[in-house]
Parts: C-alpha cells; sequence; structure tokens
C-alpha cells in the first residue's frame, strides 16, 4: 500500500515540480490543467480524444516489448497505417459509407502491422535488430507522407498538399458536435480488452511474456521463438495503424504533413508507466491524456504551452523507474558473472 | 497490478489537487463531477482576442509576424490576448475552447484554419473567426490574405537586375502553398527584370532544421545563384550564413531582417501584419465586421520591400528608380503580380 | 569541383560526434537512445554561452559538459540502478526537448529576431578545427578500442561482462567511463550544429539527427572508421539531394530518404555477420 501511494505521490510531484520549475503559479496551473482536462463536457471529449491514439499506441508497445521487440517506430507505423486508410478511402470511393469507415480501419490496421512485421522479419531473419530498423522505418515513413500527400493521396481540388476530405458520413459519429468526442475512441477502449484477453487467456499470448523475459530458455523450451516475435510485432504495428485510421476518421478527416502527432513516440513512457500491462497502460493513457488536453488549456493562458508536457512525461518515468516500481529488467535477460546464467 | 493501482491513485491524487486550486481562484471550475459544458458569458466591455498559429510564434517568420499583430491589438486596444500552437486534428477543438471561453475573436493563421473555422463557426455566432488565407466565409467568418507576392515580386525584380550570374535562388522551409505562391510572385519580378533569368528552387521540408536550409542554400549557390529569397521561417539564418560564407547576397522575407548581423540582407520582402489585425479587431469591436475574404496588399502598408539603407551604395542609383517604378505600377494598379489561389 | 564537396565533411561533424561516442557506449554494452535530446539540449546551451563573452570556444566547451551531465543522468539510472537503457534514453530526449523549447521562448520567443552565432573560422572555405578533431576522433576511437588494454576491456564490457570482472577490470565503471565519453562527444555535436554549422539556434533543430547517428553506428557496424564513412555517406546523400532537387524528375522526399533506406539495406545485406555487441543494453548486476 505505502508503495502505491508513493508511486501516487511521484507523479503528482513531476507534476509539481515541472511547473514550479517552469516558474508558473502552482494552483493556478493545476486548475487551469484540471479545468482543461476534466471541468467540463468538451474537456472530458479533450482528453478521451488525446487519450485514443496514446493508448493504442501505448498497447502496441507493450506487447512488442513484452515479447523482447523494442519497437520504438510506433510513430512510423501510426503514420503507414493512416497512409493505407487514407489509400483505401480514394480506392472505395463511391462505396456506402459504412464500407469505407470499415475498409480504412482495417487497412490501417494492415499497413501498420505490415510496416512492423518488415522489422520483425528483418530481425528474425537477418538479425537486424529491432531497436535499430524501426529507427530507420520512422525515417522513411515522414518521408513516404510528406510524398504521398503532395502526390498519389493529394486532394486535386486543394492547393496545399493534402488527401482528400472524407465525407461526414464515413466519419466516425460525433454525439455532440461541439466536442471532441467520437465513437471510434470507444474501440480504443474495447481494444484494452481485447489485448488483456490476448494476453493473459491465450497460449501465444502467455508465450510471448515468455520469449521476451528469457528467450534462450523459450527456445530450449522449443518455442518457435521467431514466429512469436514476428507475431507479437504484427499486433504491435497493427495497433498503431488503427490508432491513425481511428484519428484520421475521427477529428483529421484528412492527412497532411502534421497528421502524425508524436503518438508513437509519446506512448513509449504511458506503456512503461503502465508497467507494460494493459490495464496499467490504460490508467497511464487516461493520465496523460488528461495532461495534454489540460496542458492545452495551459498553453492558452501562458507562453509554457504543452512542451511543459514533455518534462512532466520525463520527469515521472525517471522518478517512477527511479524508485524501481518499472520493474521492466526483471522481465529481460541480464548479464550476469559467470554461473549466474540459467 | 500494483503498478496500474499506483497510477490510478495518481491520477486522482492529481484531479483532487487540481480541484481544490481550482476551487481557489476559478470558482467557474465545477471539477470532475461536471458534465455539461457551460460557456462563461463573454466579459461585458473586454475584448478578448486569441491567435492560433501551426507553429511556435518564436519562428522569427510566419508565426511571429502574426504574434505581432495580436500583441498591437493587446496594446492598441487594451484587448486580452492569448495564443496557442494546434495543427491537424487539434485545430477544432482550440476553435471551440477559445469561443466557449468567450473570445469574441479568434485568429487562425493559415489555409488549413479556414475549413474547421466555417465549421466551428457555425456553433458559436458569438465569436468571430478569420483565417489568414482560404475562401470559405459566413456572417461570422471571415479571411485575410497576405499579398505577400508584391514583394516578393520587387526583390526578384531586383535580383535580376542585379545577378551577375544571370541565376537566382529561393529556398523554402516547409513545401505549402502559401510558400509556392509567394515564390511565384519572385519568379515573376525577376523575369520582368531578365527574361533569361534562371530561378533556382530549393525546400529543405522542415522550418526549424537550420543545417539544412543552409545546406540547401549553399546547394543553390553551387549552381550559381548569386541572390537567394527565402521562406524558411526559424530556420532562416542558415539561407544567411550560407549566402555570408558564399559572399552573395540574401533578402529577408516576411519580417525586416535588413539588419541581421551576417550583413548580407540586401533588401527585404516583409508583411505588416499589424494595421490587417488592428482593423479586423476594431471591427469587431464596433461591431461592424463583415465575414468576407480581404486581400491585404502593398496599398494596404501590409506589405513592403525595404531596401538594406546599410547597403545603398552596392545598389544603383538607377535600380532605386526602377524598383520605385514598379512599385508606383502595383500601388496604381497598373500591375497585378501573380498570386495562387488557396 | 573538390569545392563543392567539401562541405560535406563539415555537415557531417555533428553526425561524426554523436555517432563516434554512440560506437564507444554501444561497445560497452550501453545504448543511448537519449543521443537525440543530448545533442538539442547542448545545441541551446552553447548557442546561449556563445552568445557571451565565452565565445565559441566556452560555447563548444559547455555543450559539452551539457551532454555529459545528462549522460550522467541517464547513467546514474541505467548503469547504477540497473534500469532499462532504452526506456531512460527516451526520457532523457523527452525532458531535453520540453526544457529547450520552454527556455528558448521565455528568452528569445518575443524578439522576432534570429539569432547569428560567432563563427568558427574557416579553412579552404570549408574546413574547421571541429572537423578535423573529429577525424582525429576516429583514429584515436578506433586506437584505443582496438589497441589498449582498456579498449579490450571495454568491449569485452559488451560482449561478455563476467569475462571483464575476472580480468581486474570493473564493467560498470568501464561502462559509465564509455556512457560519459558518449554524451561529451553528443554534447560536441550538439555544439558543433548550433556554432558550427547553422550559426544559429532553433527550437527542435537537431531534426532527429541523434536518431540517425544512433543508426549509422549499426550502418558502421560498430568500427569507427566505418562509422566515419556512414556519417559522411548521409552528408553526400544530403548533399545530392538538394543539388538533385529541380533537376531531375525524382521527388524530393525520396532523396531525404535514401540515406535510411540504405542504411536499411547494408543491415539487411550484411545480416548475421553484423556484430552486435552481445550484452547490448543489458544491465549488469554483480552477484553477491
Amino acid at each position: 500500500m505505502t508503495r502505491i501511494l508513493v508511486t501516487a505521490g511521484a507523479l503528482a510531484l513531476a507534476l509539481v515540480v515541472t511547473l514550479a520549475l517552469f516558474g508558473l503559479p502552482v494552483f493556478e496551473s493545476l486548475s487551469t490543467i484540471a479545468r482543461g482536462s476534466l471541468g467540463s463536457e468538451a474537456s472530458i471529449a479533450r482528453t478521451l480524444a488525446r487519450t485514443a491514439p496514446l493508448l493504442l499506441t501505448g498497447l502496441g508497445i507493450l506487447i512488442a516489448w513484452r515479447a523482447g521487440m523494442f519497437n520504438i517506430g510506433g510513430e512510423g507505423q501510426y503514420v503507414v497505417g493512416g497512409l493505407c486508410g487514407a489509400w483505401a478511402a480514394m480506392v472505395f470511393q463511391g462505396q456506402s459509407s459504412a464500407v469505407i469507415t470499415l475498409v480504412v480501419l482495417l487497412s490501417g490496421v494492415a499497413g501498420g502491422a505490415l510496416y512492423a512485421g518488415l522489422a520483425a522479419v528483418l530481425q528474425v531473419t537477418r538479425g537486424v535488430q529491432v531497436v535499430i530498423s524501426t529507427i530507420l522505418l520512422n525515417f522513411i515513413a515522414l518521408a513516404l507522407l510528406k510524398w504521398a500527400v503532395a502526390g498519389p493521396l493529394r486532394d486535386p481540388s486543394s492547393t496545399r498538399p493534402q488527401s482528400s476530405a472524407l465525407p461526414d458520413a464515413v466519419m466516425f459519429l460525433r454525439p455532440n458536435p461541439q466536442t471532441d468526442f467520437h465513437t471510434g475512441i470507444v474501440l480504443a477502449f474495447l481494444a484494452v480488452i481485447v489485448v488483456f484477453v490476448f494476453l493473459r487467456f491465450t497460449a501465444t499470448g502467455f508465450r510471448l511474456k515468455w520469449v521476451g523475459a528469457n528467450p534462450v530458455a523459450a527456445h530450449t523450451q522449443r518455442m518457435k521463438v521467431g514466429r512469436l516475435q514476428v507475431t507479437a510485432m504484427l499486433w504491435s504495428g497493427g495497433l498503431c495503424g488503427l490508432a491513425a485510421a481511428i484519428s484520421y476518421l475521427g477529428l483529421a478527416r484528412r492527412l497532411d504533413a502534421s497528421f502524425t502527432e508524436n503518438w508513437g513516440f509519446l506512448a513509449i513512457p504511458v506503456a512503461l508507466l503502465g508497467g507494460l500491462d494493459p490495464i496499467g497502460t490504460l490508467v497511464a493513457a487516461l493520465y496523460f491524456g488528461a495532461l495534454f488536453a489540460g496542458c492545452e488549456a495551459l498553453a492558452r493562458e501562458t507562453s509554457v504551452g504543452t512542451s511543459a508536457v514533455f518534462v512532466i512525461q520525463a520527469v515521472a518515468v525517471l522518478v517512477v523507474v527511479g524508485l524501481g516500481r518499472l520493474q521492466l529488467q526483471s522481465s529481460r535477460p541480464e548479464s550476469k558473472p559467470a554461473g549466474g546464467a540459467e | 497490478m500494483r503498478m496500474s493501482w499506483g497510477l490510478a491513485l495518481g491520477l486522482i491524487g492529481f484531479t483532487l489537487l487540481g480541484c481544490t486550486g481550482g476551487a481557489s481562484s476559478a470558482p467557474e471550475a465545477n471539477g470532475p463531477t461536471s458534465t455539461t459544458a457551460s460557456p462563461p458569458k463573454p466579459m461585458e466591455g473586454e475584448l478578448k482576442v486569441a491567435l492560433i498559429t501551426p507553429g511556435p510564434v518564436s519562428d522569427s517568420g510566419w508565426n511571429a509576424m502574426a504574434y505581432a499583430g495580436l500583441k498591437a491589438i493587446e496594446t492598441d486596444l487594451g484587448a486580452k490576448v492569448s495564443n496557442q500552437e494546434a495543427a491537424g486534428p487539434k485545430i477544432s477543438d482550440a476553435m471551440r475552447s477559445y469561443a466557449q471561453d468567450g473570445y469574441q475573436l479568434v485568429f487562425g493563421h493559415g489555409f488549413e484554419y479556414n475549413e474547421p473555422a466555417v465549421e466551428v463557426g457555425k456553433a458559436f455566432p458569438n465569436t468571430i473567426f478569420i483565417t489568414s488565407s482560404g475562401g470559405g466565409t459566413s456572417t461570422n467568418v471571415g479571411a485575410f490574405r497576405f499579398y505577400l507576392e508584391q514583394g516578393f515580386y520587387l526583390a526578384g525584380y531586383m535580383a535580376g537586375k542585379m545577378s551577375k550570374t544571370g541565376k537566382v535562388a529561393m529556398i523554402g522551409g516547409d513545401d505549402v502553398p502559401s510558400i509556392r505562391s509567394t515564390f511565384k510572385g519572385f519568379v515573376a519580378g525577376a523575369k520582368a527584370a531578365r527574361a533569361d533569368i534562371v530561378v533556382i528552387e530549393k525546400f529543405t521540408g522542415s522550418g526549424s532544421d537550420v543545417a539544412a536550409a543552409k545546406q540547401a542554400t549553399t546547394a543553390a549557390i553551387n549552381e550559381g545563384a548569386d541572390f537567394v529569397i527565402h521562406q524558411a521561417n526559424a530556420a532562416a539564418q542558415g539561407v544567411f550564413e550560407a549566402c555570408k560564407e558564399k559572399k552573395v547576397y540574401a533578402f529577408g522575407a516576411n519580417l525586416n531582417q535588413n539588419s541581421n548581423e551576417s550583413g548580407i540582407v540586401i533588401a527585404s520582402a516583409t508583411i505588416n501584419a499589424e494595421p490587417a489585425f488592428l482593423k479586423i479587431a476594431k471591427s469587431v469591436k464596433d461591431g461592424t465586421f463583415k465575414g468576407e475574404v480581404v486581400l491585404v496588399g502593398m496599398s494596404d502598408g501590409a506589405i513592403d520591400f525595404v531596401l538594406n539603407p546599410a547597403m545603398r551604395s552596392v545598389i544603383p542609383e538607377t535600380l532605386v528608380r526602377e524598383i520605385e517604378a514598379e512599385r508606383t505600377k502595383i500601388l496604381e494598379g497598373q500591375l497585378t503580380v501573380p498570386k495562387d489561389e488557396f | 569541383m573538390i569545392e563543392a564537396y567539401l562541405p560535406v565533411f563539415r555537415y557531417a561533424t555533428p553526425l561524426v560526434w554523436a555517432a563516434l561516442g554512440e560506437t564507444i557506449g554501444q561497445r560497452a554494452g550501453v545504448i543511448n537512445i537519449g543521443l537525440e535530446g543530448m545533442m538539442l539540449a547542448a545545441a541551446y546551451a552553447a548557442a546561449v554561452v556563445a552568445l557571451g563573452p565565452g565565445g565559441i570556444g566556452a560555447g563548444l566547451l559547455i555543450g559539452a559538459c551539457v551532454g555529459l551531465l545528462l549522460a550522467a543522468l541517464q547513467a546514474a539510472f541505467t548503469i547504477r540502478g540497473g534500469h532499462d537503457q532504452v526506456v531512460v534514453g527516451t526520457a532523457i530526449n523527452l525532458l531535453a526537448l520540453g526544457i529547450t523549447n520552454t527556455l528558448f521562448r521565455q528568452q528569445f520567443g518575443a524578439s522576432g529576431e534570429l539569432i547569428r552565432l560567432p563563427t568558427i573560422p574557416l579553412w579552404m572555405g570549408a574546413i574547421d578545427f571541429v572537423v578535423v578533431l573529429g577525424l582525429i576522433a576516429v583514429v584515436a576511437t578506433g586506437y584505443g578500442l582496438q589497441k589498449t588494454k582498456w579498449g579490450l576491456a571495454l568491449r569485452a564490457a559488451g560482449e561478455y561482462p563476467p569475462a571483464v570482472e575476472s580480468g581486474g577490470f570493473s564493467v560498470n565503471r568501464l561502462r559509465w567511463q564509455a556512457a560519459l565519453t558518449s554524451g561529451a562527444m553528443a554534447g560536441v555535436a550538439g555544439a558543433y550544429l548550433s556554432i558550427g554549422v547553422a550559426g544559429s539556434f532553433a527550437e527542435g533543430m537537431t531534426s532527429g539527427k541523434g536518431f540517425v547517428a544512433i543508426a549509422m553506428v549499426t550502418f558502421g557496424r560498430w568500427k569507427p572508421a566505418w562509422v566515419y564513412a556512414a556519417s559522411v555517406f548521409v552528408g553526400l546523400t544530403d548533399l545530392l539531394q538538394y543539388a538533385l532537387q529541380g533537376r531531375s524528375g525524382i521527388p524530393f522526399q525520396f532523396l531525404v530518404a535514401l540515406p535510411y533506406v540504405a542504411a536499411l539495406a547494408v543491415l539487411i545485406v550484411m545480416g548475421r555477420g553484423t556484430r552486435v555487441p552481445a550484452a547490448l543494453g543489458l544491465p549488469y548486476r554483480k552477484e553477491g
């Protein structure tokens, strides 16, 4: 119990310390953040809208990391997911709107999954580490995005490099058009259950954890390590692609160079603070979703703005890591002196 | 699981902290239990003006220019002002947030704000939305478009007349229509001065990568350019540094950059956004606002082409007179500088 | 002709310093994902200091110190605390990004003026002393890693840590040394980026160069000379990219992506032949 309180206190402390360091009046700023994140229907909707992509990419990160695949390419998978979604929307133009929505979602998932799968296959077959290849693939995806919105995906009626706008009927329903809440956000929360069930109750999910904890032992247990790692990355990329498709169908409506909002990077600390656990990631995503939403309000009142969130994220990760609350290292192999190996 | 409970408590702790602060300093904040959005009534008599920019207002370019306009409204009209960065999916929410907070005037500084402005504008008839370029208007949505092409035309004209190599260059950051359109003005001016002029165009794809701007400029100079204009915002110093190293002249853009310490800026094509921002703010205050697209150019005092007084010795006197003649033609409407519609 | 290509070395130099530092770190088993953040923080600090009375010398020095400081913070968590290196590195990146953005806005935001930093004197219009030092650093790193007892121990710390202890060295002491060297070199890289290459500072000006450097270490297969070649290659593709822009039908985004595609291609071709330090990214704890 004390440990939980310490963690909670550490997160609150990270927030307060950061605000104070930036020379902001702490209580006023906290009240602004609270109002911007939870103070009204629109604020809560904003929090949920920021939570959804953080949550989905966070879930993606956690599955891969659990399997020992250090996917830091969530950003690239998000971008490729969005690109595939936009491409599908273009190809299926003229079909009924429900069909388009579904196809965009599926294409987003498929695009993200394949892009992550590529990195996984490279590691398994060619020994190219995911932690390196996904860095490279991020750069390539960004170049692809800029090229696609200026080229093949470009809205012919616009001089701006951007894809065509999706019609309202294709977009997710917004029960109250005065807020950012859309039905796609619900999908993000449903994904938590799916991932939870997958990791807890399926044989593959169980094996994934094994692989991450001890690849050598897993190998000797005659588990098909490579296949499991590829599976984990397919899930990981699929979730990142889903995040992109939902953002596209929920709020963005078009793709342009600003479509990437760095969710793929920002989700890494979220998954970690969530202890690489679906429920933990849900809570962490809600916390940081609220923080992002609140800091947008703070940005309107001060010149500090959303940059502060990066610092809060960093301090929170370091504090929680420092307190030993992040038990990641226990799930990873460790170099031990001779004789320490299993 | 321990981890996630810790986070849950952290979230609650953060909320409680926020609410205490909220109760003391902002009575209208209802805390997390509130689910109704009740926009606070606009304060009688006080003008509240907001500016939403696509990038940081510290960019010494496009965004800094709009920020100067906002600051002019603050000092001249005594308005309460606020600014926030928002791009892509976050634009609509930022606009609604300002409207809900009782801002009577919201500027969206770019083409991409026009569509969301029209949509959000429907729900907030008491707030006026102005976007920098864009064609959509309504009773409370308008746009102004800075005719910077006029200034770029004169720069192109001067470059064309003065170039010894017959080659001049344009360096862009992000490849966006507003930038491409100003380049069109520069090309027209250069061709008017010298029919066989070669205009080199390079984009770096980034408004913040100073090293890339310098590298692109160096490439253009290596191709023979001896006059360089830029649209690189915060990365512009890289353009100037390359010009200084290669001993060629550069033009400032957006702001008057003649006094740049590199000492190679021969003239600047400037936007003075303050009168246009003030004019609209005044019309909002007086209730005389009309939703229309206004083109603001040289005749309004918004666009200028300013020779660097410290460089007058290298500019032939006859050329100064020719430039003034071109300027007069533009001012009197005999010459229409080409521009893109976006 | 040569004059057109000589600047490549200068543009590549931030990458060279960052990638060399990362090479030393990775050889000792420390992957420094926080490279980007260290470069950005150093670029900012160096810019601010260079504007003061100390000039470029003080700027470069402070840049190196800032890199060192962040590396020390990172090492305290990863080496002393045994926490995950990728996690802590990610936090370092976020920390540096948030702090530099905020400080820059508070300090320069309202002025509307571009920042111009004092310049480093050039030889032949393209080379300066940091470029030359970078070359010396390559040789020194290569020699140090391959020919000295320290280098052998360092590499062992990245390959098979238990062997190091039996040789009378301390794994974690070696890793501390490698991490701090890596941080200081990342600091030089960032400081040189703002002072030497750009002559200015802008928010987020590193634009992913730290990640590029990490990729180049792999591209250069953990060998200093090859890492240097890889970094220069990136500089060269950049140069070609800008030279070709507007003169060929190839969309420039493809040229922007070229170094990454090339790096990936090399990794794929090299495949299993790539000598990844076996204990890379793994914490070390003595038993008992």
